[in-house]
């Protein structure tokens, strides 16, 4: 499919979907048309919100996938595996639990960003020590599970308005979507068109470090770019929606798989295609069991497991496990 | 030029290089020959500055002086093995020989398209890299390596570590025929071979390594004598046919 085609197809989609999730609820369309207050209510108040913080944090937590993916040389990189999501989850948690409840607009997302990023160089700390990409993928599992542990700790210590479930952070929900979270999220769109001025330099990575220091690229620098404009993008998403699995390591490989391999395609086509799919799972999270709502991130993990089963058995060569 | 001075390499408290000295100028090919181990490619990833190491000048400029973003201008490098895992097209990964460039699309398209048509890759660049054989992804990064100079050859660099290992005979000499070409107008060239009768046949100047050191440096017939390769490759080798034609075979 030619880029122009695919970006296009993604467009018209993605706008197709967000007037769909407008539609769809447990209000019935007929009833919004005919009270005005409701409507109000219901379609600015709740449901706009909503499917814009869905887009938001689905194509920034697609687009920082695709970017780490291509910085670590690795199609098995993923924000939830190098520990990023469980590190912005603990320190989120800490703050809504520790904090004074000040200051959360920009309090919440700065806390999130500082831990996924202190998270993510203690995972390539330890990948460095081990020396290969399965030491840093297991240590990112180990540090991850440390972080959902210390999640449920502070849920354990907190009462219900501080920190509303563990669930929420460990299956991730955009049931408390407002316009503040939209405001919040909206700041990932800057740190994806960062990610995505890297897109050439992020090609020459995938040649391999030095291959990329004789194709000009200060590789240290570029690294830590990479990885502060990813945290910040997942962590705010995690901070305001928990974790959703598994979006930012499918996405980004659907698109490799139908519009190529060069990040200047990868990173926007995921931005549009995480947006689309983690609206339509928001979508359906809301209506399957309606008036009732799954967490979103249980929907994503049961579509996105198998998935990751059949990349390790198709790539199983390139793991070097 | 490219001019190593006294160079010394200790990686994990073994000495990798000593007391290496050498000079590459632009127009010349040099062959560096040694058994494993020799330090070959230490060598070259010091050249490159890859690997840092006082002494290393590139054009009068210490190597690490120069802002990598510079020196990928004039300096093209083939590492000995590069992995690749993400599905690019040949096309796309050729490409990447431009990205140290300002260039205009257009521009690095026309260049590629010579490179390509040089290296006879015409009917592999819409093919999936990660789905080539290895001497056929080996010809891909090669040519990605050759586009990186192709618009500056007089004065350029390139730095090549076992080009021809996955190559057929037919690639090999080709390959070989190429940046012997390359030579004469005007790039340093310095490759790193394991095939002796390549290394006589296209190289002006050959660099014997063993142990970490240059032990034989000369045009090929001194450097690759029978006698130095016998002491250095520890086998029984018997050289025929005559002076300038001649091949090395081995027992």
């Amino acid at each position: 499919m030619s880029v122009r085609v695919g970006f296009s197809l993604l467009g018209i989609l993605l706008i197709v979907a967000m007037a769909g999730a407008l539609v769809v609820g447990s209000v019935p369309v007929g009833r919004l048309l005919g009270e005005a207050a409701l409507r109000d209510a219901v379609l600015w108040d709740i449901r706009a919100p909503r499917v814009l913080l869905a887009c938001l944090v689905g194509g920034g937590v697609a687009a920082a996938g695709a970017a780490i993916q291509g910085l670590f040389r690795n199609p098995l990189a993923d924000p939830a595996l190098i520990g990023v999501s469980g590190g912005a989850a603990l320190a989120a948690s800490a703050f809504l639990v520790l904090g004074s409840g000040a200051g959360v607009t920009f309090g919440l997302p700065a806390s999130a960003f500082v831990g996924g990023l202190a998270t993510t160089y203690l995972v390539m700390a330890v990948g460095r020590v081990t020396g290969n990409i399965s030491g840093m993928l297991l240590a990112g599992i180990a540090v991850n599970a440390v972080s959902i542990a210390g999640v449920g700790l502070f849920a354990v210590i907190a009462d219900d308005y501080e920190l509303r479930s563990v669930t929420f952070w460990a299956l991730g929900s955009f049931n408390v979507s407002d316009w503040t979270s939209v405001a919040i999220a909206s700041s990932t769109l800057v740190t994806v068109v960062l990610l995505y001025r890297e897109g050439e330099r992020l090609n020459a990575m995938t040649l391999g470090d030095a291959e990329a220091g004789h194709l000009g690229i200060v590789v240290p620098a570029l690294r830590n770019r990479v990885i502060a404009y990813a945290a910040f993008t997942v962590g705010v998403a995690v901070a305001l929606t928990g974790v959703i699995a598994f979006v930012g390591l499918i996405v980004p490989h659907l698109v490799r798989l139908t519009l190529g391999s060069g990040h200047r395609v990868v990173i926007p086509g995921s931005a549009l295609l995480g947006a689309l799919m983690v609206l339509i799972a928001d979508g359906l999270c809301r209506t399957v069991v309606a008036p009732a709502e799954l967490p979103v991130g249980i929907l994503t993990a049961l579509l996105g497991g198998p998935f990751f089963l059949y990349l390790l058995i198709r790539h199983k060569g390139k793991l070097g496990l | 030029m490219i001019r190593l001075k006294d160079i010394m390499v200790v990686l994990d408290g073994s000495v990798i290089l000593s007391g290496v000295h050498l000079d590459v100028v632009n127009g010349e090919m040099l062959g560096i020959v040694g058994p494993n181990g020799a330090g070959k490619s230490t060598l070259l990833r010091v050249a490159s500055g890859e690997l840092a190491a006082p002494g290393v000048f590139l054009d009068d400029d210490r190597v690490s002086d120069v802002p990598v973003q510079e020196r990928a201008l004039r300096l093209a490098v083939l590492s000995q093995s590069s992995r690749l895992d993400f599905p690019f097209t040949a096309h796309e990964v050729i490409l990447m020989g431009r990205i140290p460039h300002p260039s205009s699309q257009a521009v690095n398209l026309q260049l590629a398209s010579g490179v390509i048509e040089e290296l006879g890759l015409a009917a592999l660049t819409q093919r999936v890299y990660t789905t080539l054989s290895g001497g056929e992804q080996q010809r891909v990064q090669l040519a990605r390596v050759l586009v990186q100079i192709w618009d500056r050859l007089d004065g350029a660099h390139l730095l090549l570590d076992e080009p021809t290992g996955p190559l057929d005979l037919k690639h090999q000499h080709t390959t070989l025929g190429l940046l012997a070409r390359l030579r004469d107008r005007g790039v340093g060239v310095v490759v790193i071979l394991h095939d002796i009768n390549l290394a006589y046949r296209y190289c002006d100047r050959i660099a014997l390594m063993q142990g970490g050191r240059i032990v034989a440096e000369g045009p090929p017939a001194e450097a690759l004598s029978d006698h130095l390769l016998e002491r250095v490759f520890d086998v029984k080798v018997t050289t025929v046919g005559e002076p300038g034609q001649r091949s090395i075979i081995v027992g």
